[in-house]
């Protein structure tokens, strides 16, 4: 049941339960002594606050008798056991503890430092609250456009596969619930990261970019060498997910459609979920996938007819950037046309950096898949 | 019925947040029942489902509606002009529901406890409906259940409903997103039986 049709019901329920005493209660009004009706407060008696006190004074005991253990805890508790970063505009990195509680948090750029500023006491709070928080003020300081199909790219980095993807998942949903209360259509990217790329690392330092963004840099630009990774890194994450789309890069992308935001439907009808996992990231959630998708791979293309393929997951638990060292799991049929996977914002927003889309229908139909998919193929457009 | 009053002071945008002002305030003071019937009518739902939520049962709840707006009619004149009117009746509600809770308890524990089954959603004729509203009772805690509450019946932001429960807004939201997927979690598990 969706979110809105939960509340009509229960709106409906609660209309039909409540009664209108009105004129009751302004006979009793009417009437009445002050003294007989006090506003109330709600103080404790003292009999509970002697129950409190007890129960205080057992819990310290209890705690005495763990001190021992505090050491071990103190250290998971300032330990940092994963890492998330969000690029909207704001570019933001967030370091939880294995609790989900926040130890820091670093602005990328002046816009991710204002955000963080403006947060209040983050430290030691949950991660889901954090992140619900900031983007609610960065939607309220207007960095979604209406008129710009808007995207999050959420990047985790986290001991193990399962992890991230909780972690993805969740704020996946915290942040689509934001962002539909707020009437902002956009797109979910979500990738896993690995923390043995130091090829990455250093990228990002250069570019002064988070590690996020500049895992994506580096995956579109070792696909087309023609695009320089500085001009990547200028470029809005819109414009590097059409980008990395029209590389043929599975992006895994979950759809915000905003009822009331006003954009157009036909812009938004591309398929949310991809069956396979970019090259360098563990498998995604699509959680709002209109088909099933398997644990996620490299870089299979998507059907555009709308046919995903489905294909066999590659087991790789470390992250490798090495996309031309694998090989596509599947032999799938020849594809009808070449269009890559068009987005909105590929149709809206191409500048001169970015390479321009694949042919339209009624082009021959695709050869075969070749075992490097990255290697630009003769016709096609780089 | 809706009354309204030639110059009415009660406005609602278009998300249907509820705005009372000082000078409604004053005409109730001077005995005005129809400035008074504008305040019900506008309140009586909200605080009657926050109410509903602590309780759990209706005729308390019912008890509990008129007791708070005796106070408010009563009380009126002394409230200060902090522009927050709707908090302090809420203020009122909360209180009278706990006050009430600890005297359900202290009277007999096995009382409250039947009284607290006893919530009475057998009044609400569509069977979606009291579906939604018994698992909104049966899955949500309190705090949560008095957000995706407020939130459905009276279209209050959550900011407006962060600032009547006194709460933080992330935590405000961050529960409403919660309870909302558990109620859809609930929902499709009976959908499924």
């Amino acid at each position: 049941m969706q979110e809105k049709q939960i509340l009509d019901h229960a709106k409906q329920a609660v209309n039909a339960m409540a009664p209108d005493c009105f004129d009751a209660i302004w006979e009793k009004a009417s009437h009445a002594d002050a003294k007989d009706y006090p506003i109330p407060k709600v103080t404790q008696t003292s009999k509970s606050r002697w129950k409190v006190s007890a129960f205080i004074g057992t819990m310290i005991t209890i705690a005495a008798c763990i001190a021992v253990f505090l050491g071990l805890s103190r250290y998971q508790q300032v330990t940092i056991y994963s890492t998330i970063t969000l690029d909207i505009n704001p570019s933001i990195c967030i370091c939880v503890n294995r609790n989900s509680e926040v130890l820091s948090m670093e602005g990328f750029n002046s816009d991710g430092e204002a955000i963080i500023n403006n947060l209040k006491n983050a430290k030691h709070r949950k991660l889901n609250e954090v992140v619900t928080e900031m983007i609610t003020s960065i939607a309220d300081k207007g960095y979604f456009k209406d008129e710009i199909e808007n995207s999050v790219l959420i990047s985790v980095d986290a001991e193990n596969t399962q992890v991230a993807q909780n972690f993805i998942t969740e704020l996946s949903e915290d942040i689509s619930l934001v962002m539909e209360q707020r009437h902002i259509s956009g797109n979910i990217i979500s990738q896993q990261l690995t923390n043995v790329d130091t090829e990455v690392d250093k990228l990002a330092e250069k570019l002064h970019i988070s590690k996020g963004k500049a895992t994506l840099v580096k995956e579109i630009s070792e696909c087309d060498k023609k695009l320089s990774e500085e001009t990547l890194a200028n470029m809005k994450i819109n414009e590097l997910v059409t980008t990395a789309e029209a590389k043929h890069l599975n992006i895994n992308k979950k759809n915000i459609q905003s009822k009331n935001s006003g954009s157009d439907i036909t812009k938004n009808t591309k398929k949310p979920a991809v069956t396979n996992i970019p090259k360098s990231s563990k498998a995604p959630t699509s959680t709002k996938a209109p088909t099933a998708t398997p644990k996620p791979e490299k870089s299979d293309r998507e059907d555009t007819k709308g046919n995903d393929k489905k294909h066999t997951h590659k087991k790789n638990e470390t992250r490798k950037h090495k996309n031309d060292e694998e090989q596509p799991q599947t032999t799938s049929a020849p594809e009808e046309t070449v269009a890559p996977t068009s987005t909105p914002e590929a149709t809206d927003d191409v500048n001169d950096a970015k390479p321009t889309k694949g042919p339209r229908p009624g082009r021959d139909p695709r050869p075969a898949p070749h075992p490097n998919p990255h290697r630009p193929r003769d016709g096609y457009p780089n | 019925m809706r009354t309204k009053l030639p110059n009415s002071n009660v406005s609602t945008d278009k998300d249907f947040t509820i705005k009372l002002d000082a000078v409604l305030f004053q005409q109730i003071a001077e005995g005005n029942k129809d400035a008074f019937r504008i305040l019900y009518e506008q309140t009586y739902q909200s605080i009657y489902v926050y109410l509903l939520s602590i309780v759990q049962n209706k005729e308390e709840a019912e008890d509990l509606l008129q007791e708070t707006f005796i106070r408010v009619r009563l009380y009126v004149d002394r409230y200060s002009d902090q522009g927050k009117p709707l908090a302090w009746m809420f203020t009122i509600a909360r209180n009278l529901a706990y006050m009430r809770l600890r005297e359900l308890k202290k009277k007999s524990f096995q009382e409250f406890e039947t009284i607290q089954d006893m919530i009475g959603f057998s009044v609400i004729q569509n069977v979606e409906d009291r579906i939604v509203l018994e698992g909104a009772f049966q899955v949500l805690n309190d705090e949560e259940r008095s957000i995706v509450l407020l939130h459905a019946v009276s279209g209050m932001k959550h900011k407006e409903i962060a600032s009547i429960l006194n709460k933080p807004l992330s935590t405000v939201l961050s529960k409403y997103n919660r309870a909302i997927k558990k109620l859809n979690q609930e929902l499709s598990n009976n959908g499924k039986e």
